[in-house]
């Protein structure tokens, strides 16, 4: 399409081009739509745009999903933790030094957090509107990486259970010893 | 007598839960949105397509209508933006000779009826040689009939904007009048009023 010059002269008023543009004005146009957009919406299964904010409930199950998950996650640590293995004495000594370290610089370590916190707080905000606008791609996103990690456990489960089937028992005789030596 | 239930009415019940009376808010706007998509272009046989979409729109995103403003403009607001959206992904320039402008209101002979759709036919086509931002406020300003201060809230732009954008809107639809249709220009008297 060819964009028209636009002219260098006067505006040629609202008159003149209600005048042109009469016979659009008069037609009448036939459109009913209502059937058919009744039975999209019967059909789509839309729940109903509900006051009560459905989205809300399912970013909130999804996080007690995650804190749980996280929880399942930290299950080792906290083992680990009771155990209190050299490990964990060698940790909680690095805490405690770092801990000693950082009594003196308390004052400034507190300026830096609400310096940090007064830049994130609007960074968080942009990022709340920014996850509000991109929900459907979070969501879809989301679906695929609990789809793919109910796969992977599912696999894992197999892998696992079919390997203790066929591994060779503890202790046999003429099985592969560590480090690559032959029974 | 019961009178119609107001807009904001019928969109508090169809958020309590009743879904059926989308379908009053959707017969009382229907035509509204049909002309309006035509008008900016949509061809005629893609009308009903963009008006099911439009009010599909409308219904997902019910919740977030503010009642400060019109319906109406709302609605406007989203059937512009699906016509020039649908325009952008596809070229309807080379369909704008299939645009019959639907009926007149009175009931002409056939032969004023025919020349009354060809008129309206070529004055789509040359309102379609407009870049979508200028015509939008031209259909809604002078075909619509929408105040400058209802456009400026359908577009989403400042008053001033529009009306810069409506001064050379006019002036492209002129000059594509006499060059490319110098038959659709009004009488001389009309033209002197200006």
């Amino acid at each position: 399409m060819n964009e028209p010059r636009l002219p260098t002269g006067e505006d040629q008023g609202d008159a003149w081009v209600d005048a042109v543009l009469e016979p659009l004005r008069r037609a009448e146009v036939r459109c009913d739509v209502a059937p058919a957009v009744m039975a999209r919406l019967a059909a789509s299964r839309w729940p109903a745009p509900s006051i009560i904010r459905r989205p809300r409930l399912i970013w909130a199950s999804c996080g007690v999903a995650a804190a749980v998950a996280l929880a399942f996650l930290a299950l080792p640590l906290v083992g680990l933790a009771r155990q209190d293995g050299l490990g964990m004495q060698q940790a909680r000594g690095i805490v405690n030094a770092s801990g000693h370290l950082a009594r003196p610089l308390e004052g400034q370590l507190r300026m830096l957090a609400d310096a940090a916190r007064a830049a994130a707080l609007p960074l968080l905000r942009a990022m709340v509107t920014l996850l509000d606008a991109a929900a459907p791609i979070f969501k879809s996103a989301g679906a695929i990486a609990a789809l793919t990690g109910a796969l992977s456990i599912l696999i894992s489960l197999y892998v696992f259970t079919h390997a203790r089937g066929t591994a060779p028992p503890a202790g046999a005789r003429g099985g592969y010893l560590p480090y690559g030596g032959m029974r | 007598m019961a009178s119609d239930p107001t807009d904001v009415d019928l969109i508090l019940e169809v958020l309590a839960g009743r879904v059926d009376r989308f379908e009053v808010l959707v017969r009382r706007y229907q035509r509204l949105v049909g002309a309006a998509a035509l008008r900016m272009g949509t061809p005629r046989q893609e009308v009903d397509d963009v008006a099911s979409e439009v009010f599909y729109k409308v219904y997902r995103s019910l919740k977030r209508y503010e009642p400060t403003h019109a319906f109406s403009t709302w609605i406007y607001r989203i059937t512009i933006n699906a016509a020039l959206d649908r325009k952008r992904s596809r070229r309807h320039d080379a369909l704008a000779s299939e645009i019959p402008a639907g009926l007149p209101d009175s009931q002409p002979s056939p032969l004023q009826t025919a020349e009354e759709k060809d008129r309206a036919g070529r004055l789509q086509k040359a309102l379609l040689r407009i870049p979508g931002h200028y015509r939008a406020p031209l259909v809604l300003a002078h075909i619509e009939g929408l105040p400058i201060e209802e456009v400026a809230r359908v577009l989403d732009l400042p008053e001033g904007t529009v009306k810069s954008r409506l001064f050379r809107a006019r002036a492209m639809l002129k000059e594509i009048i006499h060059r490319h249709y110098p038959d659709l220009a009004p009488s001389r008297t009309l033209e002197g009023a200006s």
